[in-house]
């Protein structure tokens, strides 16, 4: 595996340029360009705020229903997103692999820059959103870092594991965006983790994107320090799934020219 | 010899073909393919569409991995297996450049110098910041051919993508081309086109049905090519064949060497399972596929027959060829449509010239000549 890093350093400035193909290809020709990136999520926050702050009430302890459904829609839409969008990246690239060979972890890797590059912007969004309504902050911030990092290993590892998984049955390309459907019910998007009954908490939390984004929204909008344990439990699954999907990647790569 | 570029040790290639609800087959693509490459040698692939020549291209830009045996290759490579991998329709040239270039090993290389240097080449000064999907096909080839060329690759494996652009341009590819293979640049070629196995490669490998069967100069690997083709024609099970096609001198005695300029050739023929009228063609062609010459005698004529099957001689006179080595081709054509039913080539002859000129002789044809000159006063 080593000696696989080693490869993706050297091929970093492809990976570069790869990324930032990417982000062009998406701002070129939608009439709409950067607009889009407001508008989308701005249509899901009205639509939860609407929902479950005055249809059916969820309790969110007295912070603004539009902040706290951002604070679970910001990781969301980077781990929905990527991971959808990486899915497909090898098979979407069927006229390039066969014809040259560079490491093909670089095309799901893409998708997560692109995520992270979108992540940044909506954390931006979000900061000032909050100093518009005086909640959060602080410098308990900087602990975004290491839980973004995390969040970053997790999607990283789903996104290779489906990618490639998605060469060798067609049925994955049809059921990721499936699952990532029902996921949406089961990680603190719209609701608090507090609601989940105490007893079904834990095995609530055994799921690392859950337990990830629970921290995430407690430092970023509770200004309290996240449960250490599910913290640490879901940065470690995190990185053991990257470490095992890149081992996994790698060792069928020499087989997807083949498959495409 | 020089440093060993590309190397395939007993490399095979199998492919697993996926029917539902049927068993899988398997189809080697390659069997066992041995040979090393150095600097500065151009080798030519040769053989029919599916014998193995774009698996072993592929197996060489490292795309796909081999069944069994070893593939060793010198970094960079530039593969230009398609022009323009990876090029984005919605981008502009200058972005394709960017990210096809990075594909080919031409990342923090890629100064603005190499990078107008790319576009001029391209002759697309005007449209480099124009999206590729406006660019016609031939634009976006030639874009893709200007990047490939001015990679770093030491090794260039190139899969029928040669005749590109216009007259001119093709001219300057040619000469990249022999400028990199003079850098000693490794080049494999894949061309269908014989000019460039003849002409540009220093070698060509053979193949059929996934085997390697020759390893030895473009053009002995395009005549073995050639005689392949007619046999495989001629078992194709039509009933019509031409047997033995053999050359001799005036005299009457076999040549291997033409003295005079008089040939005969003896043709034996079977054209009786022939449904329609018939023509024996013979060709004389030199080595390199000039085609010389020729003589046709037709199946039935004005009411008369000429036999089915047996054997034909024809006397070629003034057969005044230039220096090099000669073949005759003999063909069984339809007399409407020209398609060729049944062929088969003679042994080479060798028709000397003089060898006290220099430059030696081109052309088809040696004349009786003469000069004279007058000094400007």
């Amino acid at each position: 595996m080593g000696k696989d890093i080693l490869a993706l350093l050297r091929a970093s400035d492809i990976l570069y340029t790869w990324t930032l193909r990417e982000v062009k290809v998406r701002y070129t020709d939608t009439s709409l360009g950067l607009a889009w990136i407001v508008l989308y999520p701005a249509g899901w926050v009205v639509m939860f705020t609407v929902l479950f702050s005055r249809l059916v009430p969820v309790p969110v302890y007295g912070i603004p229903y539009p902040l706290f459904v951002m604070s679970g829609l910001v990781p969301w839409f980077f781990f929905s997103s990527t991971v959808s969008n990486a899915v497909s990246s090898l098979k979407n690239n069927a006229n390039l692999i066969p014809k040259v060979y560079f490491p093909r972890e670089i095309l799901p890797l893409g998708s997560v820059l692109v995520g992270l590059l979108d992540l940044s912007f909506y954390l931006l969004l979000m900061l000032a959103t909050m100093l518009f309504f005086h909640v959060g902050g602080g410098w308990m911030l900087v602990m975004l870092l290491p839980i973004v990092a995390s969040l970053a290993a997790l999607t990283l590892g789903v996104s290779l594991l489906t990618a490639r998984l998605a060469l060798f049955r067609r049925e994955v390309q049809l059921l990721v965006p499936m699952a990532l459907q029902f996921l949406m019910y089961v990680v603190p998007v719209f609701y608090p983790v507090e609601i989940v009954p105490a007893r079904f908490r834990m095995f609530y939390l055994l799921n690392p994107l859950a337990s990830l984004m629970d921290a995430f929204r407690h430092i970023l909008i509770y200004r309290m320090w996240p449960d250490w344990h599910a913290l640490s439990y879901g940065s470690a699954v995190s990185f053991a799934l990257l470490v095992y999907a890149y081992w996994d990647f790698k060792r069928a790569e020499p087989e997807f020219a083949d498959r495409l | 010899m020089s440093m060993t570029t590309i190397q395939f040790e007993q490399v095979s290639k199998r492919y697993r073909q996926r029917h539902a609800g049927r068993a899988d087959a398997d189809l080697w693509a390659l069997r066992d393919v041995e040979f090393r490459c150095g600097e500065g040698e151009v080798l030519g692939l040769v053989g029919r569409n599916g014998c193995g020549k774009s698996t072993l291209l592929k197996l060489a830009a490292g795309v796909t991995a081999p069944t069994s045996g070893t593939v060793t290759t010198v970094q960079p490579i530039a593969p230009m297996l398609e022009l323009g991998a990876g090029f984005h329709p919605d981008l502009t040239g200058r972005d394709n450049i960017r990210l096809n270039g990075s594909l080919l090993g031409l990342g923090r290389r890629l100064s603005k110098g190499l990078f107008d240097e790319i576009v001029r080449f391209a002759e697309l000064e005007e449209h480099v910041d124009t999206p590729v999907k406006h660019y016609s096909s031939g634009m976006s080839a030639r874009l893709g051919f200007a990047v490939a060329v001015h990679s770093p690759a030491r090794l260039l494996l190139v899969d029928e993508v040669l005749s590109v652009g216009d007259k001119l341009f093709q001219q300057k590819c040619l000469e990249r081309m022999t400028h990199l293979r003079e850098q000693g640049t490794t080049i494999v070629l894949v061309s269908h086109d014989d000019w460039w196995i003849r002409n540009f490669c220093t070698r060509a490998l053979l193949f059929d049905a996934g085997r390697m069967v020759a390893d030895t100069t473009p053009d002995e690997a395009l005549r073995e090519y050639d005689l392949r083709l007619y046999k495989a024609q001629a078992e194709s099970g039509n009933g019509i064949s031409v047997g033995q096609v053999e050359v001799f001198d005036g005299g009457g005695a076999a040549i291997g060497q033409l003295e005079g300029a008089s040939i005969q050739v003896r043709i034996g023929y079977d054209a009786e399972a022939a449904r329609r009228p018939w023509l024996l063609v013979v060709r004389v062609r030199r080595e390199d596929g000039v085609y010389c010459t020729m003589s046709i005698a037709e199946g039935e004529r004005a009411g008369e027959r000429l036999p089915d099957a047996g054997t034909a001689v024809v006397e070629l006179d003034d057969l005044r060829l230039v220096v090099g080595r000669y073949v005759v081709e003999v063909t069984i054509e339809d007399a409407a449509t020209q398609a060729a039913l049944a062929t088969q080539v003679s042994a080479p002859f060798f028709v000397p010239g003089p060898f006290d000129l220099k430059r030696g002789y081109d052309g088809i044809l040696r004349v009786r000549q003469r000069w004279s000159f007058v000094e400007r006063a």
